[in-house]
């Protein structure tokens, strides 16, 4: 066909539907186990979908690749907290997938994925602590940080003492440092 | 005497060179630059935490300046031979750990 006149946008349609034409004309089953075919040793096959195992439940899912996104949301860790996905090989050491990072789904000895939460240091009254990231209301993250829910929780930004109300959410990524309070001071 | 760790915290919480300092047997914080709540002017000023008994009150934060709107019955005093500002807010117990003392009398300036 000839390109000439047409879009960049249309050229690029035209090359995924040339390439998808592609990948359905290669196509040898209906559906690949991966983790059948990592437990026998065999490639994984070009497929019109593929059983994925995530967090020991199966999944089919329609392409050959799959984001760290989309693995969180088949597992259903689409909630406030930050989950990271692994996926794990018959030999070897688990792999992070970043959460716009794609994993081949016929990456030869690929067996599952499973999801963990993402956990982050931060620092609460001058001792470290390991939490999950992700947001939390102020009431939740006194809870996780084994704060007195009648303390005050400060947190300090570039110097700044920011108090947190109770109502209020906190999105924690790792190294915050939080100060917790007695509410005694008052004017005289 | 305060505690290594407690400059620590400090200092860890971006102060800058926080400093121990001590008069007539009461122990001082010397924060060259410390961050007041929002809504204050300046937002920024030289302060100088109190961890004892000073006056009748049983901690207290000087401030280089008076801060307006903010606190109420403002008083300067001459603590480690120069002059301070601070206001009328009492009851922020002095076995605290620094960081929270401050953070208390920070309260006071909301």
């Amino acid at each position: 066909m000839n390109n000439e006149g047409l879009t960049p946008e249309m050229g690029a349609v035209e090359r995924a539907v040339a390439a998808e034409s592609v990948e359905l004309a290669a196509i040898e089953v209906d559906l690949a186990d991966i983790e059948h075919c990592c437990l026998h040793g065999r490639p994984v096959p070009v497929a019109r979908a593929y059983r994925i195992k995530v967090d020991n439940e199966y999944h089919e899912w329609p392409k050959a690749h799959i984001t760290g996104n989309q693995l969180l949301h088949l597992a259903g860790r689409t909630g406030p907290l930050v989950f990271e996905v692994f996926e794990h090989f018959r030999h070897g050491e688990p792999e992070l997938i970043s959460p716009h990072a794609e994993a081949s789904l016929r990456k030869h000895g690929i067996e599952r994925f499973t999801t963990e939460p993402k956990l982050v240091d931060v620092t609460i009254d001058n001792k470290p602590k390991t939490i999950q990231a992700g947001t939390y209301t102020v009431t939740q993250l006194k809870e996780v940080l084994k704060v007195d829910p009648n303390r005050v929780l400060d947190e300090v930004i570039s110097g700044e003492f920011k108090e947190l109300p109770d109502n209020g959410t906190v999105h924690v990524k790792g190294g915050e440092i939080f100060v917790s309070h007695v509410r005694q001071g008052q004017s005289s | 005497m305060v505690a290594q760790e407690h400059l620590d915290e400090l200092r860890a919480a971006s102060f800058g060179d926080v400093t121990a300092k001590a008069e007539g047997g009461v122990h001082f914080v010397f924060f060259p630059r410390l961050v007041l709540p929002q809504g204050c002017t300046p937002r920024e000023m030289q302060a100088l935490l109190c961890l004892g008994r000073h006056g009748g009150y049983t901690t207290r934060l000087f401030l280089q300046r008076a801060v307006p709107g903010r606190g109420a019955n403002w008083s300067s005093h001459v603590v480690l031979g120069r002059p301070w500002w601070t206001w009328s807010w009492n009851q922020v117990p002095a076995h605290l750990r620094p960081a929270e003392i401050l953070a208390e009398h920070l309260r006071g300036l909301r």
